[in-house]
């Protein structure tokens, strides 16, 4: 079974590689200038939301804040919608050829061969969870990795919780959701759609409502240093 | 069909003592609609069953609860003496299924499906397979979305075949094959049963078709479903030679009841005129119909059947035949 489980999911798991390794790529070339940052940075017990907001700087030296470049900033945003975003995507992908069994009946090939019912499920649904823990669990080993404690406030209160073990559990969520909903509707477009749009107002919705209301925000002030000395500020 | 006996369906014995698929009350609703009810059949093994039906009969509905596909709603069903729900790890490696849509995984070419078989069917039969392959003349490399509809049918015939099931069932599967290729198919599968009974093995095959000439040339068993309930079962004999139509000046009811004493009538037709009585066994002439103004026929094969099949869409007639 698990020759054609694989066999199935062939282009759905090139993409994801591909996809991974787009992914890490960016992060393993910027690694060098993040860790730079941080550091210059970190010693000095300045915060990088200390320097002016549009004026992204980090201080060097005895000179005061200097430029950071900002393709590090459009890397860790572009980072965080990818992380937003991964559990549901990666979910989708390696739930297609399940859902397109389903649609069109073919899982009857597999189920009228020497095989039954519970095995052609068991593996199909190890493949997805072993490849999506894979994926998702990998991610937040590079997030790790890479030197991003002077970014970490870009997180956000939405991804504030994107260097954690979360993003493995939201994964777990996307996958039930796409397969319920292929399941139960038996059209993999609007199935897929649907998935993708539920998770996010389900994700947006814990976020933004549910969360605040169990973990109150926390609230801390820091001295603003360093920056004055900058030119023109 | 009710109280149906093993010997009734094995007739003369010829198709061997087990039985290879034994229904008893079975029925399967699909929201209110039921598709299949009060089933009461058994196909004896050795035997190359037809399933004949119109449309929505319940043909497939039969197919897949024996194919473990779905599970009863009402009765119960044993395939090979196994519960095909419960016992589907013994059952499937004995199986063979082709459904009616012949489904394929369409992105795997010809060899990779031949591969499939190898790698879910521990007694697959790659010899058998490469050779029906070369036979049917598929390119091994071809991806299945593009065959043709009959050459998809082929390859989940072959699909079928490879695993050396002792049970083949069929879901018409040569509707999408030409003649040529459909008498071709035919001859596989009275191979199939004949190879099995050389290696000491018995074969069952259970085909559902419309085509009454396939099935009188190849079958030697018949089932008739129709409206969910299967209307008559026995030997194909019993149905091809045992039945006689009486056509004659239109009889009363109290005629045909004293007919109905002396022979089994299937079915008593009246226009104006004239009335039609299908019936089956010995010729009953005499009184009281007797008189040069009846006359017996002989009655093809193909419209027994449909005399049959008729008498589904007659709910007081609908009780099944046992034909011996």
């Amino acid at each position: 079974m698990w020759w054609l489980t694989l066999r199935l999911q062939r282009a759905e798991l090139i993409l994801l590689i591909a996809l991974a390794i787009g992914i890490t790529i960016p992060f393993v070339l910027t690694a060098d200038q993040a860790r730079l940052v941080q550091e210059q940075y970190a010693p000095r017990g300045f915060t990088e939301a200390t320097c002016p907001g549009d004026w992204v700087t980090f201080p060097n030296g005895d000179s005061g804040c200097q430029w950071v470049p900002d393709h590090l900033y459009q890397v860790v945003d572009a980072w965080k919608m990818g992380l937003l975003g991964l559990p549901i995507a990666v979910a989708i992908l390696l739930a297609i050829p399940v859902v397109m069994q389903l649609q069109l009946r073919t899982y009857r090939v597999a189920w009228t061969q020497s095989l039954t019912r519970g095995r052609w499920i068991v593996t199909h649904l190890a493949l997805i969870l072993v490849v999506g823990l894979a994926v998702t669990g990998g991610m937040i080993l590079l997030m790790r990795w890479w030197p991003q404690d002077s970014f970490q406030y870009r997180w956000g209160p939405e991804g504030i919780d994107l260097p954690g073990i979360v993003n493995v559990g939201w994964f777990v969520f996307a996958v039930g959701l796409v397969l319920v909903l292929a399941t139960v509707l038996r059209r993999p477009l609007i199935a897929l759609v649907l998935a993708a749009v539920g998770f996010s107002v389900i994700r947006t919705g814990w976020t933004e409502i549910i969360r605040p209301r169990l973990i109150p925000p926390r609230e801390e002030t820091t001295a603003a240093t360093g920056f004055l000395d900058q030119p023109g500020a | 069909m009710t109280d149906m006996k093993r010997d009734d369906v094995t007739g003369n014995g010829s198709a061997g003592d087990e039985v290879a698929l034994h229904a008893a009350e079975l029925g399967k609703r699909y929201g209110r609609r039921w598709a299949l009810s009060g089933c009461d059949l058994a196909i004896p093994a050795g035997s190359v069953t037809a399933l004949v039906g119109p449309n929505g009969a319940g043909k497939s509905t039969l197919l897949n609860l024996a194919a473990g596909l779905a599970r009863p709603t009402a009765g119960s069903i044993r395939v090979l003496g196994l519960d095909p729900d419960r016992e589907a790890a013994a059952l499937l490696p004995r199986l063979g299924f082709v459904a009616q849509d012949h489904p394929l995984y369409g992105q795997l070419s010809v060899a990779e499906t031949l591969t499939l078989g190898r790698k879910l069917n521990p007694g697959w039969d790659g010899a058998l397979a490469e050779g029906r392959i070369r036979q049917i003349g598929l390119d091994p490399e071809q991806k299945v979305r593009k065959l043709s509809g009959g050459q998809q049918a082929q390859l989940a015939l072959v699909l079928a075949l490879g695993k050396r099931p002792d049970l083949l069932l069929l879901d018409e599967p040569l509707a999408a094959l030409d003649p040529v290729a459909r008498r071709e198919a035919m001859g596989v599968l009275m191979d199939t049963v004949a190879d099995a009974a050389e290696t000491g093995r018995v074969a069952t095959v259970v085909l559902s078709s419309h085509n009454v000439g396939d099935i009188e040339r190849v079958c030697d068993h018949l089932v008739i479903v129709n409206g969910g309930r299967v209307i008559a079962a026995g030997p194909l004999d019993g149905f091809r030679d045992g039945h006689r139509r009486l056509v004659g000046p239109r009889a009363t009811e109290r005629e045909i009841a004293a007919l109905g004493e002396r022979a089994e009538i299937v079915r008593a037709t009246h226009t104006d005129r004239q009335t039609t009585v299908l019936l089956r066994g010995p010729s009953p002439l005499g009184a009281p119909l007797a008189g040069d103004q009846w006359a017996e026929q002989p009655v093809p094969f193909e419209d027994v059947v449909i005399e049959y099949l008729s008498l589904g869409r007659d709910p007081v007639a609908s009780d099944c035949r046992e034909v011996a």
